[in-house]
């Protein structure tokens, strides 16, 4: 027997150890069908935060003004970017080469998220053992090891904050979850250590600080408070608070944003909840409920008078003291209605319903029967999975990019469900032997619990619930009591059992391809590396963002300022190592408006705007040649927007048809077709494009003839596109050495600046 | 040593010369035109410059070659040139102009339509070919006695003697052809106006009516145009005014007997034009913190600094400090934070001390300069200003002491209480 449990721990470790490594493997096909390389827009600004730190230290980097981004405003960056993840690979790196072993920084990066997919993996076995069992745990890590959602912004080479953030936040859980089970402050120092790691990494941690007292209050009201809770509950406010203040980029805001509040609010709940308690104990019934109703109506006066105070103070702000990013999630319309700049991104749009299939496959069908399960056999360590995974549906439902929230929930979830099943189905099979009804007897309610136990292994989480008299009763043959036990748990019929393993063990088979589909064929595609198959098997690559970043980096002066939309920012400042008007971190709006506007407008007085900004270089990405739909043309009307947000001048309807469509054809808006964009776009892109498709001005993204076809520029030149167009460089011309006198008869507007 | 010295002293001087003397390729209506402006060409040879004299149809003439410029200005006297012998045409000339060299353009009324043109691409619009500029009450009469109401005697002078050189009291004599300048135009000067009683008009024509004339000052005689790269070009509507028979000639005007003022004035104009005087030159720029000699990589928000920059004036081929009040330094990010003028020290150092805005960002010096007769001077110069780090804040603040003092209190209150708690029966 004692062999069994040993070969049991083995295995146990065993699975993990094969979770981790096939978490961290499934997550390199970027590697394998790309290359190692950094992808996307935010992880190049984290790469490069990273390089700094590398080079210049842990304390420049706190300190680091970067003039090279935002001109001529610069950015703070020490004060205004979530360092955890930066930190991370910065001490990856140092050690690794601490131990000798020279890799460069980018590998240290491109392989950051991996990692942490693997121990993310573990901090969710950790979760679920401590709520259920380890069985469960190993399935929920199984589960959260490949999830596609957690993969797309997982796999090698997204060196995004969310690689280490999911991690981080599945971190706190599992230290508060077990703080709760424990008690121990030791655990609660470290639940308040990880959430400490959280706020560094990630603005989600605002989740984590509204999640926590929401349990807070459910614990409370289902009358289930205890110690426990609060050494979980209260350091983790208290010095989690102090904590995130000192981290610049949260600082104040950890005490002054709405946010935070409800936190605080629990707090107070729960010390005035221990309050009752402790006075309901020393005191005789009767005197209890007198003192009560004093104390109650004149702690009603009080909180009236508090919570007016509160509510005078937020309404002070137009967004009721919560940032756009919160409000955003609150109200889901508020983005689109007021701040164009979140809205604008793919990643903040609501979620399609098929994504939720793709991104979770058959979790999200079975999470619902894990909540039924959680509740089932409810514990204070349950109860918080299910509002997690409720809260986090909510966000999800917000927000695409917050499937990574609800991710690890759902597979929780998922876990606890399917492990039940499972213990039913496999009980099932091991009890057949039995006749299948015995005279009932009273039940035992913790019975259940220890069944699990010993199925996984060593105890889990509530200690106090499990003695270790009832450790060995299971293994033996069932008699008496136990039997009875048993036969009502794993009744079920061998042919039912046997099929409902076959179908579990088959959902299980089909969610594993599924999501070797998704992470190789789905989520490793770099963006900037474009792969398109070709006739003969193999696949024609589209590297034109590096070529064109790397003429950048060697045919324009070190100082010189390229403007393009924000989008491209952090890699042309990564990639090309020139300065940037605006990139993708889109704190000042106004700053971005500016270049909105100048996209919007007409030649003149965008080169205008782009001399007073000191611009001399100017690209857009333009796919109208391949087919490459993510241009700028067709973000163009995001620019108009965001623009016309600050610049009423810029109206959108200008540059829509009278029948209010957006098109670059012949119907085409008058605006539209005279603005800086669609010049700079289809500038000599006729002539080409009659080479290729054999007629003139065919845009294979909008599938017709563009409007204008002989597009002249006065104020900008060409000075490089990129082999399949993608990437188009101009130079904003310089004024002209001589002012010519205009003469009568001579053409107008040729004051066309020097070239060259 | 004194073999260095001397080798020194060869060097400067031969420096000097080359400085001082620009070739000088001189174009005229024909070859035997040669002795009509030899005053004028001995003058500027006496200057230091060399000076090549061509006819403008000579098959030989190029002004580049392997990609080299082989004069440093040129001088254009045939006005009715429709062409140019050897390789040069109108795209040379600018080309020449827009690689930082200088052009005297001198017509007259016989102006051909390509000299209209090269003269309209340096921003002055020439009149019509044919038309003359008359005043019945400004003119001088030569010593034949012949009255001609088309030799002006202009005196109106544009306020720049590094220009012009003078003052002058004898009038300039000009006969020729009026230009105008359009009125936005940022780059041309008008040095010698009409008289308020002249007029521009083709006596071959019949007015029309009203008249659409070029009347008084609005018509410019000579007029200097300077390119944003400091190439310079003056057009001048008459050769006349630089031939030995004006330059030498004793003139009545109104009544009284004078000599004339344009030697000097053509002289110097043209020196101007060729860039031996007016050229400001603005170097060494530097600026440093206070209290310290280093340049640094940026600022901090509100440190005391000093910017400084050395302005010489370049005259006949010698460098002396300028000296003048009204360079500004910009100190810009977005907006100039800081606009003030900058001291000079009497030995061409320009200097200004001030504190840096409490606004952090990319900012810029921005010196923009362009004082009428002088080379323009842009200079920019990008110096980062950064926030405080985070070890810059004061540590302790006096006003916040009462916080401190509840957070300790707190902390032992606590202390004492767990103490009490933990070991009191």
């Amino acid at each position: 027997m004692r062999l069994f449990a040993k070969l049991g721990q083995a295995f146990k470790y065993l699975a993990l150890t094969g979770i981790c490594l096939l978490a961290f493997s499934i997550r390199l096909f970027s590697v394998v069908k790309y290359e190692s390389v950094i992808h996307e827009f935010d992880p190049y600004f984290n790469y490069r935060v990273t390089q700094f730190l590398t080079k210049q230290g842990f304390y420049d980097m706190w300190n680091w003004f970067d003039d090279r981004t935002w001109y001529p405003l610069g950015r703070v960056v020490g004060g205004t970017v979530y360092p955890g993840l930066i930190f991370t690979a910065g001490s990856m790196y140092k050690i690794l080469h601490w131990l000798n072993i020279p890799i460069h920084v980018q590998e240290v990066c491109v392989f950051t998220a991996p990692l942490f997919s693997a121990f993310c993996a573990l901090a969710c076995y950790g979760l679920v053992s401590q709520c259920r069992s380890h069985g469960a745990g190993l399935l929920a890590a199984f589960f959260v090891a490949m999830v596609p959602s957690y993969i797309s912004r997982s796999v090698a080479g997204s060196y995004d904050n969310e690689g280490v953030a999911i991690f981080a936040l599945v971190n706190t859980f599992y230290w508060f979850i077990k703080t709760v089970n424990t008690g121990s402050v030791a655990d609660a120092v470290l639940s308040v250590l990880a959430y400490g790691y959280m706020v560094l990494s990630w603005g989600g941690y605002s989740f984590i600080i509204n999640l926590l007292p929401l349990y807070c209050l459910a614990i409370i009201f289902f009358g289930r408070l205890t110690g426990r809770l609060y050494v979980a509950f209260a350091p983790l406010i208290a010095i989690g608070t102090a904590i995130s203040c000192s981290i610049p980029v949260v600082g104040f805001n950890a005490v002054l944003m709405s946010e935070h509040f409800g936190a605080f609010f629990a707090f107070l709940v729960l010390h005035v909840a221990l309050l009752v308690s402790y006075v309901k104990r020393m005191l005789p019934p009767k005197q209890f409920v007198v003192l009560a109703t004093i104390v109650l109506s004149s702690a009603l006066a009080v909180g009236a008078l508090l919570a007016s105070m509160v509510a005078a103070y937020v309404a002070k702000s137009p967004t009721l003291g919560w940032t756009g990013r919160s409000m955003t999630l609150l109200d889901p319309t508020y983005a689109s209605r007021f701040v164009p700049i979140i809205a604008s991104v793919s990643e903040h749009q609501p979620p399609q319903w098929n994504s939720y299939i793709m991104d979770l496959h058959i979790l999200i069908m079975i999470a619902p029967a894990g909540i039924l399960a959680c509740f089932h056999k409810l514990t204070d360590a349950t109860l918080f999975l299910v509002l997690y995974g409720l809260t986090a549906v909510y966000f999800s439902g917000v927000m695409i990019r917050l499937m990574l929230v609800l991710a690890p929930a759902v597979c929780c979830l998922a876990a606890v469900a399917l492990s039940d099943l499972l213990y039913v189905v496999c009980g099932s099979l091991r009890a057949k032997p039995l006749p299948s009804f015995f005279p009932l007897s009273p039940i035992d309610p913790a019975a259940p619990r220890e069944g699990e136990e010993d199925e996984g292994g060593a105890g889990a989480g509530g200690k106090e619930e499990s003695t270790p008299s009832k450790k060995k009763s299971k293994p033996r043959a069932p008699s008496g009591k136990a039997a009875a036990v048993v036969a009502k748990l794993y009744g079920l019929p061998w042919g039912v059992s046997v099929g409902l393993l076959t179908v579990v063990l088959g959902l299980l088979g089909l969610y594993v391809v599924h999501c070797i589909h998704a992470s190789a064929d789905m989520y490793s595609s770099p963006s900037i590396v474009l792969q398109s198959p070709r006739q003969d098997g193999g696949y024609y690559v589209f590297d034109d963002f590096r070529e064109a970043y790397a003429w950048l980096r060697h045919n324009t002066h070190p100082d010189a300022k390229v403007a393009s939309w924000w989008d491209y920012g952090y890699q042309t400042t990564a990639m090309a190592n020139r300065t940037v008007i605006v990139d993708n971190n889109t704190w000042n709006t106004s700053h971005i408006a500016t270049v909105g506007r100048a996209m919007s407008s007409g030649e003149l007085k965008a080169w205008n705007i782009y001399r007073s900004l000191d611009v001399e270089y100017v690209f857009v990405v333009f796919g109208g040649l391949v087919g490459y739909p993510s241009d700028d043309i067709n973000k163009f009307l995001w620019m108009v927007r965001i623009g016309g947000g600050v610049y009423p001048e810029i109206k959108e309807k200008d540059y829509l048809t009278s029948d209010g469509d957006y098109r670059v054809d012949s119907r085409g808006a008058k605006t539209m077709l005279n603005s800086l964009m669609y010049k700079l776009s289809y500038y000599d892109f006729a002539d080409e494009s009659q080479f290729s498709t054999g007629q003139r001005g065919i845009d294979r993204v909008r599938g017709y003839q563009i409007g204008k076809l002989n597009v002249k520029l006065n104020y900008f030149e060409e000075v490089f596109t990129s082999q399949h167009w993608m990437m188009r460089i101009y130079r904003v011309r310089d004024k002209p050495l001589r002012d010519p006198a205009l003469k009568p008869g001579a053409k107008k507007g040729k004051a066309a600046p020097r070239r060259g | 040593m004194s073999r260095h010295l001397l080798l020194g002293v060869a060097l400067l001087a031969a420096l000097h010369s080359a400085y001082a003397g620009g070739k000088v390729l001189m174009l005229l209506q024909s070859e035997k035109n040669i002795d009509r402006f030899s005053s004028f060409t001995d003058a500027l040879t006496a200057a230091g410059f060399t000076i090549e004299i061509k006819g403008y149809k000579d098959s030989s003439l190029k002004l580049r070659e392997y990609g080299t410029w082989l004069y440093d200005d040129l001088v254009l006297f045939a006005p009715k040139a429709e062409g140019f012998g050897g390789s040069i045409d109108q795209q040379t000339i600018l080309d020449f102009v827009d690689s930082g060299h200088n052009v005297l353009l001198g017509v007259n009324s016989d102006v051909s339509e390509a000299m209209r043109n090269l003269a309209a691409e340096f921003g002055v619009d020439l009149d019509d070919r044919g038309t003359k500029v008359y005043d019945h009450f400004h003119y001088a009469v030569k010593e034949d006695g012949k009255q001609d109401h088309t030799l002006i005697a202009a005196t109106d002078l544009v306020d720049s003697p590094v220009m012009v050189g003078g003052p002058y009291k004898q009038p300039i004599l000009f006969r020729g052809l009026a230009a105008s300048v359009p009125s936005n135009s940022e780059l041309a000067t008008v040095v010698l106006s009409a008289p308020g009683t002249a007029y521009s008009h083709d006596p071959k024509k019949s007015m029309i009516e009203p008249p659409a004339l070029m009347v008084g000052a609005a018509a410019s005689l000579v007029t200097a145009v300077q390119a944003r790269n400091n190439a310079r070009m003056v057009v001048a509507g008459s050769v006349e005014m630089f031939s030995n028979d004006i330059f030498n000639s004793q003139v009545t005007v109104n009544g009284a007997s004078t000599a004339t003022a344009n030697k000097d004035f053509c002289v110097t104009l043209t020196r101007w034009a060729f860039q031996d005087r007016g050229v400001l030159v603005a170097s060494n720029l530097r600026h440093h913190l206070l209290g310290s000699e280093e340049q640094p990589w940026g600022y901090r928000v509100n440190d005391d600094v000093e910017f400084l920059v050395d302005v010489m004036e370049h005259e006949g081929g010698v460098a002396k400090p300028y000296k003048a009040d009204d360079i500004q330094l910009e100190f810009i990010m977005l907006n100039p934070y800081v606009r003030v003028p900058l001291q000079h020290d009497g030995q061409g150092t320009f200097s200004l001390r001030f504190k840096v805005p409490d606004v952090y960002g990319v900012f810029k010096y921005f010196i923009d300069y362009s004082h009428r007769g002088y080379s323009y001077i842009k200079l920019t110069h990008q110096v980062p200003v950064r926030p405080f780090k985070h070890d810059e804040y004061e540590r302790f603040l006096v006003c916040a002491y009462p916080y401190y003092a509840s957070a300790a209190s707190v902390m032992a209150a606590f202390f004492a209480l767990g103490f009490f708690f933990l070991y009191h029966k």
